[in-house]
C-alpha cells in the first residue's frame, strides 16, 4: 500500500487540527472556573456598589481576597493534574510558557497605566478594570478560540454601553451584563 | 519504513489517534468528548475504538462516575510509536524520499 503526495500532506493537515483541537478544548476547560468565578465576583461586588458605596467597597475588597486565593488554588490544581496526566510534548510546555509570560506583561502593562492615568471617579475605576479584563479575555481568546474571545466581547461592549449610556443603576448593569456575560460564557466553554 | 500504518491510515482513526496523542501520557478522555471533537456517530467511533484496540494502538476503561457509566479512553506506547512512524512516512512522502 502507497500514498499519494496529496493524500499525506492531508493526512498530516488532519493530524495538526486534531492536535489544536484538543489543546483549545483544554484551554476553554482551564479558562471556564475562572470565568465563573470572577463572573461571581463581578455580579456580588457591582450589586453591592449599586446599593451602598460601603457595602460595595467591602464587598471589592472581600470578593478580590477570595477570588485571588481561589485563583492561585485553581491553578495550583491545574498544574498538579497535568503532572499527574503525564508530561505534554515539548512544545505545548514552550506554548504554555509564552501564554503565561504574555499574560503577565499584559497584567504588568494593566498595573502600570492604572498608576499613570489613576481613573477619576469609582465608576471610571470600575469600567477601566472591568474593561481590562474584558480584553484580557479577548486577547487570550485570539489565541485560544473563538468561544473565549466572544466572552470577551460581549462583557466588552455591555460595559461600554453601561459607561456610555446607563445612569442611574449602572453598578446593576455592570453586574448583570459584565458579571453576568462572564458567568454564561464560563457555562459555555464548558460544554464542550 | 515501506508504507502506511494501514490502521492508522484510515481518516477517522487517525484523528482518533492524533487527538489521544495530543493528551499527556497517562491521560485519558471521555468517549463523548472524543465523540464531540471529531463529530462522528456513536457507532461509528466505537467500530474504530475496536480496530484500534485489537492493534492495541489504545486501551479503554469504562468505570462509573456515581450512578452513570463511563468510558474513557487512551493511547498506549504501542500506539503513540505507531503514529510517530506513520507521521515519518507521511513526510518522507512529501519530500519524495
Amino acid at each position: 500500500m502507497s500514498i499519494s503526495r496529496q493524500e499525506a500532506d492531508e493526512a498530516l493537515k488532519a493530524i495538526r487540527s486534531a492536535d489544536h483541537r484538543v489543546w483549545q478544548v483544554r484551554g476553554y476547560r482551564q479558562a471556564a472556573p475562572f470565568l465563573i468565578l470572577w463572573g461571581l465576583i463581578w455580579v456580588a461586588g457591582n450589586t453591592a456598589m449599586d446599593f451602598s458605596t460601603v457595602a460595595g467597597n467591602r464587598t471589592w475588597q472581600w470578593g478580590s481576597l477570595i477570588g485571588t486565593v481561589l485563583t492561585v488554588a485553581l491553578i495550583v490544581r491545574q498544574i498538579l493534574e497535568r503532572k499527574r496526566a503525564g508530561s505534554p510534548p515539548e512544545e505545548e510546555r514552550q506554548t504554555s510558557a509564552s501564554f503565561a509570560l504574555m499574560g503577565w506583561t499584559v497584567i504588568g502593562f494593566f498595573v502600570a497605566m492604572y498608576f499613570v492615568l489613576r481613573p477619576l471617579s469609582p465608576r471610571q475605576g470600575n469600567a477601566f478594570i472591568s474593561l481590562f479584563w474584558a480584553f484580557a479575555y479577548m486577547f487570550a481568546g485570539a489565541w485560544v478560540g473563538l468561544r473565549l474571545f466572544f466572552t470577551g466581547l460581549v462583557a466588552a461592549v455591555a460595559m461600554v454601553i453601561g459607561f456610555l449610556f446607563v445612569q442611574e443603576h449602572y453598578y446593576l448593569w455592570m453586574a448583570a451584563f459584565g458579571g453576568g456575560s462572564l458567568i454564561v460564557g464560563g457555562l459555555w466553554l464548558r460544554k464542550i | 519504513m515501506s508504507g502506511p500504518d494501514e490502521v492508522i491510515h484510515q481518516s477517522t482513526r487517525l484523528r482518533i489517534v492524533a487527538s489521544l496523542n495530543a493528551l499527556g501520557t497517562k491521560e485519558m478522555m471521555d468517549f463523548g468528548q472524543l465523540k464531540a471533537m471529531l463529530e462522528v456517530t456513536d457507532g461509528n467511533l466505537a467500530t474504530h475504538l475496536a480496530a484500534l484496540e485489537k492493534a492495541e494502538y489504545i486501551e479503554i476503561t469504562k468505570d462509573f462516575v456515581g450512578k452513570k457509566p463511563r468510558t474513557r479512553i487512551g493511547l498506549t506506547a504501542r500506539g503513540r510509536g505507531a503514529l510517530r512512524e506513520h507521521v515519518t512516512y507521511l513526510r518522507s512522502v512529501l519530500d519524495g524520499v
